[in-house]
């Protein structure tokens, strides 16, 4: 059942990132519709960014996550947007919520 | 290219432009890759959780290739779930790789025929955005070249990972701030993507919706989010005709 399970996943998996590129080739699409999923980017990252926190939203307390992690996470943005360099962004990140849960 | 990438172009240095695609993809990928690692961890735990062996663990994430359905995949194989709702699920989960393929697909435009059809297996949430946030990788040969050393690097790391949750998974802490990571890596590529009040509100839009959804199960809240972020580009794009 596993192996079945993992390979017809897998199979899945693959139909879905093959299907715009290979299957049906995306030029073939209107240009409004490619503008739109040109867009995808931004709705990707912000929910996944998004989803990654949800966890540790607090409910009905005055700050929206522990402070620590709020610190953290707005710290690592300011990075990620002044420096653009990805590689620093991660360690600012790692290393702020480290020093910040250590402190608090 | 869009304007996000030649942000991120900006970022990376005009001499970026010159350099090397296998040590462009290896200075881009390895944080990247470091920065999943813990994910691959949790599979490789999850995968000892329902008996798998080693090396059908490794299959399993070479096969899949994406943390979050292969993780889901492993959830509900432990809880007894059925075929079809493992595989309802993965469906759900993967569905995003449709729309990163469709915007990735111009890179995928002149490649080998070979090419066209393997290289895709390497889409991720993070390849997708290294390379459509560089502005630099239109010529085919050294897309190829960028996108099999950011696909080897990032094979490599990920299937290390699981199998330390294998083999090494009873001894490890629990949480750690390196949890942070993945969060941190989606922050760092999001940003120069912001430029734009249109791209702000697109972003705006799907992480209000996605941490609203994030109680639905199966990584729902996560594709909600998306197609809402899709539905206001769309709004946009309409009014603007």
């Amino acid at each position: 059942m596993t192996a079945v399970v993992l390979t017809l996943s897998g199979a899945v998996s693959w139909l879905f990132r093959v299907a715009f590129i290979t299957v049906v080739p995306v030029h073939k699409l209107p240009p409004g519709v490619r503008r739109v999923l040109e867009a995808s980017a931004p709705a990707v990252l912000a929910a996944m960014v998004a989803t990654s926190l949800a966890p540790d939203v607090s409910r009905g307390n005055d700050l929206l996550l522990p402070a620590p992690l709020l610190a953290a996470t707005v710290l690592t943005g300011l990075v990620a947007w002044r420096t653009q360099r990805l590689g620093l962004t991660v360690v600012v990140g790692i290393g702020s919520l480290w020093l910040l849960q250590s402190v608090f | 290219m869009t304007a996000t990438a030649t942000a991120v172009e900006s970022g990376s240095g005009s001499a970026a432009v010159l350099r090397s695609p296998y040590r462009l993809a290896a200075r881009d990928i390895l944080p990247v890759a470091l920065s999943v690692a813990p994910f691959g961890v949790v599979i490789g735990l999850a995968a000892r959780a329902v008996d798998q062996g080693l090396a059908g663990g490794l299959l399993g994430g070479f096969a899949i290739y994406g943390g979050s359905a292969h993780l889901s995949s492993l959830t509900l194989l432990g809880a007894g779930a059925n075929l079809t709702a493992i595989l309802a699920t993965v469906v759900v989960i993967q569905a995003r790789l449709m729309v990163y393929g469709a915007a990735i697909a111009p890179l995928f435009q002149q490649q080998p025929q070979w090419f066209r059809w393997l290289g895709p297996h390497f889409l991720v949430d993070q390849t997708y955005a290294l390379a459509t946030g560089r502005a630099d990788l239109a010529e085919p040969s050294r897309f190829r070249r960028y996108w099999l050393t950011v696909a080897a690097l990032l094979t490599v790391v990920w299937l290390a990972a699981i199998t330390v949750g294998m083999v090494f998974g009873p001894v490890l802490p629990a949480s750690s701030p390196l949890d942070f990571a993945a969060t941190a890596v989606f922050i760092g590529l999001l940003a120069p993507r912001l430029a734009s009040s249109r791209s702000a509100l697109i972003a705006s839009t799907a992480g209000i919706v996605a941490v609203a959804g994030s109680h639905l199960p199966s990584g729902t809240g996560l594709i909600a989010g998306v197609a809402a972020g899709l539905a206001v580009a769309t709004v946009m794009e309409v009014r603007t005709r």
